[in-house]
């Protein structure tokens, strides 16, 4: 266990659900979804992908474990998600994503990326993974991936 | 010139001389590599032995545990790997190497090609789905599923060196 900095417990903080469109929220590759100098989509996921506020910390946090060390951090901004906008998919299915700040006990910054259908969370323990399309994620995640910027780089890639 | 076994040995040299000391006479022979090989390290033809590396690694992908990428995600399961496999081989006879071949996130395998601003992306998802990602920078795309079997892969690969002018 990584010696983790006082500020990034969550102690008796409350949820802040209050986040602005220029926010970057950093999230952690492995050195091989670096590719061609852009974080490759299959770094990115949904539904409810992990992030870290930059509001509550820096991008290193993400990195403290030693299993981490060499990895890359990648950062997108709130906008570029683009949160409760909706997205109509073939027309008729009405996706929303928006970002819900998340604390864990170790990681106050922690947040995750959510999508709903219809105003339904689409989520793992709800069962109901069928409802988000390929067509959706894979064009949502490439999009990602052109709007992030590499924070902190991979160590062992040239 | 020599043939052996089918492949085609080009002698660059042969020197046979020194006729004032024959005892000592040398002979000494350079051979060009088989055609294959050589087109392999030009870039004309992928070498067998790159795509034996990369159905390697392929096959690596069935020891990840989840959360691998550090993270929640799922390994690939046995059905998208079988997927992937079969899309590798596609590809090999068509002699189109992805630039790119990882596991995805979203629990499978993701397969690249990348040529100047355009990349395909196929995802051979755990449920057995694949789908394939167009894009060109900076931001035209589409998506089509793809049914997973030889000849729709066939007949995809050749929609995929299109697409990318390869």
């Amino acid at each position: 266990m990584p010696d983790i900095p006082p500020d990034m417990m969550t102690r008796d903080r409350p949820v802040d659900p209050h986040f602005a469109d220029d926010e970057i929220l950093y999230r952690r590759f492995r050195p091989e979804d670096f590719d061609g100098g852009e974080v490759a989509p299959e770094a990115f996921e949904l539904p409810d992908m992990s992030v870290n506020r930059q509001k509550y910390g820096p991008p290193k946090w993400l990195l403290l474990d030693e299993a981490f060390a060499h990895w890359g951090v990648a950062g997108f901004r709130v906008e570029d998600i683009p949160r409760d906008r909706e997205m109509l998919h073939a027309g008729v299915i009405a996706y929303v994503l928006r970002p819900e700040h998340a604390p864990e006990k170790h990681n106050y910054p922690h947040s995750e990326v959510r999508i709903f259908c219809d105003g339904i969370h689409i989520c793992r323990d709800q069962r109901n993974l069928h409802l988000l399309e390929p067509e959706f994620h894979l064009r949502w995640r490439e999009h990602l991936s052109m709007a992030s910027r590499v924070a902190i780089p991979p160590k062992d890639v040239g | 010139m020599t043939q052996v076994a089918n492949t085609l040995w080009v002698p660059r040299m042969a020197i046979a001389t020194s006729p004032l000391r024959p005892a000592f006479a040398l002979r000494i022979v350079w051979q060009e590599t088989p055609r294959a090989i050589s087109d392999a390290v030009a870039g004309k033809v992928p070498c067998e032995d790159s795509w034996r590396e990369l159905l390697a690694k392929l096959e690596g992908f069935a020891q990840l545990k989840e959360g691998w990428n550090g993270y929640t995600a799922p390994p690939p399961q046995t059905v998208a790997i079988q997927n992937a496999r079969l899309l590798l081989q596609a590809m090999q006879q068509d002699d189109l190497r992805p630039t790119r071949l990882s596991p995805s996130a979203m629990g499978g395998v993701a397969i690249t090609r990348r040529q100047g601003k355009r990349k395909v992306l196929v995802e051979c998802y755990n449920d057995s789905r694949v789908y394939a990602l167009f894009s060109e920078r900076p931001s035209a795309m589409r998506v089509v599923p793809i049914t997973a079997d030889w000849t729709a892969f066939e007949r995809f690969v050749r929609a995929m060196r299109d697409y990318l002018n390869a």
